[in-house]
């Protein structure tokens, strides 16, 4: 009887030994889990950074952009008000020629004069009256808004495609992160029931072994699926 | 159980309580740095804010101060041609017409000096290119030079030291691998009963020396760059 209890106890014991080693392997591969969560988790965070760092770029080069281009729309519409007067003052000095008004007509020519000097002085600081890519004749009014808006634009779409980039980034690495914490929390599971089977009956203890394996196992296999997708 | 075995399990007790401990600083010390990395990215976008919204602030002003010195420009055109035309008439006899553009330019001219005033580029060729163009490069140079502070402002720097410190807070729990490695064989050499004990022993012992060895050049490498 001693002899059998004897017996019983070193199957026990070395039953528990290598329980515990297998514990200590389930916990390495617990922290290798851990580790590349904290690791996904840091990646998430410099991508949310990255993205949001970008998002106040778009945001301040969209206001640049306006500026600049709201600078050149006010002076080609002075450009053109201008241009406009002088074709008013023209046609006044036009219409009264024949009559005994000398001076008025020279005036109205003056003013003429000093319209079209006007518009000229207005043209090197406006982008769209300048660059013959944008302003392919002055005289017939012939501008190509579509490629000066677009040229201008230019900027903002670089930097919003390099943002949506980055929240994208953040996102994948956000989902991997939460998927690691399930798996590390699977790890913790596996344990508990390794744990379990120290101190329960022969019966139970191998139902609690196998299911601490099998969730231990499972949880390998749904990380490498994390790590490899 | 023999006094060398205990002695021996002492020993493996002792050196998994070290492991453990020091897989415990590891953590603390890489949630330290994360959270200084953390603290590095509030940097960053707090930096680009304030570094952005004074540029626009800058920008506008320039827009604003361009504005003025185009009006003083076209001001000007106005005044000389109207005072030229004055000149003209009067040595044609054409006396009124001519007294008319001469008092016209007189007081366009008083005007023009007021809209001078509200731009440093109105009437300066300081600011003139070689096309005739305004150059807003160099009066928000000029602007952005009163507030050193703001221009300075640089976000990619905050950005850098943030990344080196989530780098260095990755390679510290990169330890926690080889740590718990180490945590392994030192079970094995505990629960074993034969001579493999001393196997995984020396194994558990040369895996966390070399993790501390790789600690402190992780930490070193952290100081240094």
């Amino acid at each position: 009887m001693t002899q059998e209890t004897a017996a019983e106890e070193k199957t026990k014991s070395r039953f528990g030994k290598w329980v515990a080693v297998l514990m200590a392997v389930i916990a390495l591969w617990g922290g290798t889990v851990g580790f590349l969560a904290a690791d996904a988790s840091t990646r998430e965070s410099q991508a949310t950074r990255d993205s949001e760092a970008l998002a106040i770029e778009l945001m301040a080069t969209l206001g640049e952009t306006g500026a600049r281009t709201s600078h050149d729309i006010q002076l080609m519409a002075d450009w053109i008000a201008l241009g406009q007067q002088g074709i008013v003052d023209q046609a006044v000095a036009l219409a009264l020629q024949g009559t005994a008004c000398d001076e008025l007509i020279q005036r109205y020519i003056l003013d003429t004069q000093v319209r079209e000097k006007q518009a000229q002085s207005l043209v090197p600081d406006c982008l769209l009256l300048s660059d013959p890519r944008y302003a392919h004749s002055l005289e017939k009014m012939d501008f190509d808004m579509l490629r000066y808006t677009t040229d201008q634009m230019q900027p903002v779409l670089a930097l919003l495609e390099r943002q949506n980039a980055a929240a994208d980034q953040a996102e994948h690495w956000g989902g991997r992160s939460n998927a690691y914490t399930s798996a590390l929390t699977l790890v913790g599971v596996a344990l508990f029931f390794l744990g379990l089977c120290l101190v329960l009956e022969r019966g139970p203890r191998f139902l609690f072994l196998g299911l601490g394996l099998l969730i231990a196992l499972a949880d390998v296999g749904w990380t490498l699926v994390i790590l490899f997708s | 159980m023999s006094k060398g075995t205990r002695r021996f399990e002492t020993i493996v007790t002792m050196s998994m309580a070290v492991v453990a401990l020091l897989a415990a600083l590891v953590v603390w010390r890489a949630a330290v740095v994360n959270s200084d990395a953390h603290t590095f990215d509030r940097k960053v976008l707090i930096d680009t804010i304030r570094a952005r919204r004074a540029y626009l602030e800058d920008l506008d002003l320039v827009y604003q101060e361009a504005r003025y010195a185009i009006h003083y420009e076209t001001g000007q055109v106005r005044i000389q041609e109207l005072a030229s035309a004055a000149s003209s008439w009067k040595r044609q006899g054409k006396t009124v017409l001519g007294a008319l553009a001469e008092t016209e330019a007189y007081w366009y001219s008083l005007a023009a000096e007021g809209v001078k005033a509200m731009s440093p580029m109105a009437g300066s060729a300081e600011y003139r290119r070689q096309d005739g163009s305004l150059d807003l490069e160099k009066r928000l140079k000029e602007i952005q030079a009163e507030n050193p502070d703001l221009r300075d402002l640089a976000p990619e720097d905050s950005a850098r030291n943030a990344d080196r410190l989530y780098r260095q807070s990755r390679l510290l729990l990169l330890a926690t691998i080889p740590l718990a490695f180490s945590l392994v064989g030192l079970t094995a050499a505990q629960v074993l009963d034969r001579r493999g004990r001393y196997l995984f022993f020396a194994l558990g012992i040369a895996v966390f020396l070399t993790s501390a060895v790789y600690l402190a050049l992780v930490e070193l490498a952290g100081l240094f760059i």
